[in-house]
This record gives structure tokens, sequence and C-alpha cells, in this order.
């Protein structure tokens, strides 16, 4: 009897981890599976035949989220979910920090990188970047700015926390650079791995800023928990991000259909995003903030 | 396509080198910390005094039923709320040090009490002061026991460091994140990093073992080559230990 019940208890924990196992944890969230079309990208080039499968970290409000009910929301998901309906895809997101996106999407975890991130030469030559919208670095303060922070340089002296790696991380890297050429005194960065980390040792008064994209300063500054001190620093694009060329090129086609067709203006419109200029398609090389 | 040019480069990247130093720096200080705190736990929860049990045994249950990862966050941005405000370094060394010295202390205890009544009762009856019972008689028996899981939870708590990272310390997890962020060269920048992990843990797996053939001197349980009479494997540990 002893014996049958330590097996059974063994088989019902081995089945446990299997299911935490799975890519389907309650982290990931699919909608519905279009109808009536066929798929724009073979089964062969996606990580599931069928299923556009999504990385973001949804810590950003109102940029990608997780709304009351737990499910992903914001504008990059908005977005996701139109381009897999334009290709005939069931849009699948993964919710995952920043740092294991890049690595997922080169080892086919992850058809695309959907969370907002920087476009850079650098990075042009791992992954397939299609830039689509511009933000700048923007930095939050407490409610009322008690540090009187107004520009980049009286950032000198002072505590960020950022989440990193990453873009914001390397632009305050890149001010504590020209602070030290300058003469004077270094940021204290402090790195979290999420941007909503970083906003806690904020509100717990252990940082005096947090250095992340405008729209998402913007946000916190409407709904009045902090306030948005320095904006506009290192603007650059942002792209969406692929580990292969086709799936690349077949997202690059939406988006300039998006655009012909007014979804992405009115989309960057209710966000207060601004829109990237140039071409809609697989980019490498220098590309200016337009 | 594993690059040996990108491993190597990671393998001498200051970025592993400081974050290893502070993995290092923090796992001994917190341990040097956790320890003498655990014995007068492990002392407070055999105490005669009741509250003195009860104080040390809500704090042992407490601990040890919460995870370290909650504990961390609760100390570096939880605290604040209540006007608590722990710096960055003090805050993960609070929770490693309370976090490790509620495990250390069931260590102490069990050593403890792995020495039979009669040797203190004994103690006693040569009129010893019971202080030094515990000194002279019992600790040293105690040790001998409690050293190989005390050198465990050391190995442990070095690879434990990792998760300080939550709270902004930048350890050798977090650094290697970073210097992995300029080629997305994942693998090699993280078996680097494991291998020093395994440089860490093996060095100090030397260490433990040097300990355990000081206090076990006497003793044939050590890790002594072969089956020695007691007369003979004294003075040959002995000479290992020189």
């Amino acid at each position: 009897m002893r014996r049958l019940l330590i097996a059974a208890s063994s088989a019902a924990l081995l089945l446990t981890m299997a299911a935490c196992g799975s890519e389907d944890s309650s982290s990931s969230s699919a909608a519905a599976a279009p109808t009536g079309c066929t798929p724009k990208v073979g089964g062969s080039d996606l990580v599931k035949a069928g299923t556009l499968t999504i990385s973001t970290n949804a810590t950003l409000p109102p940029m990608q989220y997780l709304d009351a009910s737990n499910k992903i929301v914001g504008m990059r998901v908005d977005l996701g979910n139109e381009i897999a309906k334009l290709l005939c895809l069931t849009p699948k997101f993964v919710n995952i920090p920043f740092d294991a996106q890049i690595p997922g999407v080169q080892s086919g975890r992850w058809d695309m990188i959907d969370t907002g991130m920087f476009y850079t030469p650098e990075r042009a030559k791992t992954v397939k970047l299609v830039p689509y919208e511009v933000q700048g670095v923007s930095i939050s303060v407490a409610k009322g700015n008690p540090k009187k922070i107004t520009s980049e340089d009286e950032l000198s002296g002072r505590t960020i926390a950022v989440e990193a790696p990453g873009y914001e991380f390397d632009t305050l890297t890149a001010l504590n650079k020209e602070l030290k050429t300058a003469g004077k005194k270094q940021v204290t960065v402090r790195t979290f791995t999420t941007t909503a980390d970083a906003y806690q040792a904020l509100s717990a008064g252990q940082v005096e800023g947090v250095a992340i994209v405008e729209a998402v300063t913007s946000y916190y500054q409407k709904d009045g928990r902090f306030e948005t001190a320095v904006k506009g620093m290192n603007p650059a694009p942002l792209a969406l991000g692929f580990g292969k060329q086709k799936p690349a090129d077949a997202v690059a086609d939406a988006l300039n259909t998006l655009r012909d067709n007014g979804y992405l203006a009115t989309l960057f419109k209710k966000y207060g995003v601004t829109a990237y200029t140039g071409d809609l398609k697989v980019t490498t090389g220098a590309i200016s903030a337009k | 396509m594993w690059s040996w040019d990108a491993f190597f480069s990671f393998l001498t990247n200051p970025q592993l080198i400081q974050g290893a130093w502070t993995t290092i720096w923090l796992t001994t200080v917190s341990m040097a910390l956790a320890l003498p705190l655990a014995v007068l736990v492990a002392l407070g929860r055999a105490s005669r005094f009741r509250p003195v049990r009860l104080v040390t045994g809500f704090y042992v249950w407490l601990m040890r039923g919460t995870p370290l990862l909650v504990q961390l966050v609760i100390i570096y941005t939880g605290l604040p709320q209540l006007g608590l405000r722990l710096g960055v370094i003090s805050a993960a060394l609070t929770g490693l040090v309370l976090n490790e010295a509620a495990y250390l202390s069931e260590i102490v205890r069990a050593g403890v009490l792995s020495v039979p009544n009669g040797q203190s009762e004994a103690a006693r009856a040569l009129g010893m002061p019971p202080w030094r019972v515990f000194r002279v008689v019992v600790m040293p028996q105690a040790l001998r026991v409690m050293v190989p899981p005390l050198g465990n939870s050391f190995n442990g708590l070095l690879k434990t460091t990792t998760l300080v990272s939550v709270i902004s310390v930048e350890e050798l997890l977090r650094r290697t994140q970073f210097a992995v962020q300029t080629n997305f060269r994942v693998l090699e920048g993280l078996t680097a990093a494991a291998l020093y992990y395994l440089a860490m843990t093996t060095a100090w797996g030397l260490v433990q073992r040097w300990l355990e053939i000081r206090v076990g001197r006497g003793h044939q349980t050590g890790p002594s080559r072969g089956r020695r009479i007691r007369s003979a494997a004294v003075p040959a540990l002995e000479m290992e230990i020189r």
C-alpha cells in the first residue's frame, strides 16, 4: 500500500512538472484562430504552424501590460494582433523579460519580438529588425519633482533605476561618459530585471528616478503617480525583431498595409506615439529617428 | 555555432570578474554574519526560558517558511513604506543573513543534539561550569557533525546570491547578462559564468575538506583513506594537515 502511494505521488509530481514545463503557462495568451483565409507564412517558418508566436514584456503600461484580469493588453498587443490577422495567423503572446527575448527569437522559441525594442545597428546584425515607431528616453520622478530635475545635466549625482540590459541603460551609460568628460558627478545607475521593479524602487524612495520611453512616463504622469522630469533623450526608432527572413518580410508587408489604410496613424495617435517615417522593411545599418 | 573566441573573451571579461568578486564577497560576508546568529538562535531554541524558545522558534519558522526572493523584495522595496530604508547592499545582506541563519541554526541544533547527554553530564560531574562544558566538550564533538552540512550551505549560498539581482545588486549572473548583450553569445557567456561558479564551489570544496579533517581529528569518520586503527589515524591525519 505504502509503495503504491509513493508511486502514485511521484507520478503526480512528474505530471505537475511536465505541466509547468510547457510553453502554455499562465504567462501567455492566445486569441481565436482566423477563419476563411490561408496563412501568409508557412508552418516551416514558424514556431508553430498557423500561429504567430510573439514575445513581449508586459510590464510597460500603456504599451504592453497585464490588465485586471491578467490578460496581456496595450498598444503593441493591438499591433501584434492586427498584424497576425492580416497574415491569417493566430497571435500568441509570451510574456517574458527582455533579456531573454533576443536569444529566444534566435533559437526559435518565438517568431517575433514585439516589446518596443530599440533599433540599433549592432542589434540589426544579430536579429532582423523592422523599425515602425520612434521613442525617446524620459525620466519619471516622484510626484512634485522633489529634486527639481528638469534637464539631462541635472541627472548628475542622482540615482536612477532602469531595466537592463537595454537601450535606456545604454542611454544612461552614454550620459555618464558625457558627464565624465564635462567633469561632473556620475549618475548612479541601478539595474532591474523589469521596468515594473524599477518603478517599485522609485515609489519606495530607493531611487530618484526611472529611465524609460516617453509613452510610459506620460502614462504614469496622467495617472498621477509619477511625474515626467526629462523628455526626449536620445530618440531612436523602435523595431519588431525576427529570427527568420520570411516572417520578417511578411510582417513588413503587413505594416505597409496598415500604414496605407490608416490603422497605424490611428493607433499611434490614440497612444501619443510618433510614427517612424522611413521604409517599413528589414533594415540594417545606421538610420535616423524619423 | 560555438565560438571559442567569444567564450575566452567572456572568461576574461572585467564585467564577469567584477561580478564574481561581488558573489564571493556577498557569500563570505553573509556566512560570517549568519553563523554566529545561528549559534545564538540554536541556543535560544534550547533555552530554559519559554519566551526565548518561542521567539527563536517563530523566527526560524518565518524565515524557512517564506521564499528568500519575497524576503528580499520586502526588505528593499516594502520596508521603506514603514520608514525603514536600507541601501542596496545592506538590504541584500540583511535578507541573506536572516534567511541563512535560520537554516544554519537547524544544523547547529542537530550538531549539539548529536552529542550524547552523558558527555555533558560527565563534564558537569567533574565540576566544569556550563559555558565551559559547551565550549570544550559539546562543541568540538558537535562541530564534526556540523561541518559537512555547513559546507553544503556555503556552497548553496554561492549560488543563491543570484537572487539579489532582483533588488539591483550586480552579481555574477547579472553582469554576465550585460556582457552577453553586446554580442548575444548566450551559450558562451553563460558557460563562462557557470565555469566561474564551478571554480568557486570547487575552491570551497577544498577548504571544506581541510576543515573536515581538522575538526575530525581523533575520529575515524573523516575523509581518511582506507581503514586505520585510531591510534595510527591521528598522527597520519595530523601529517595531512601540515
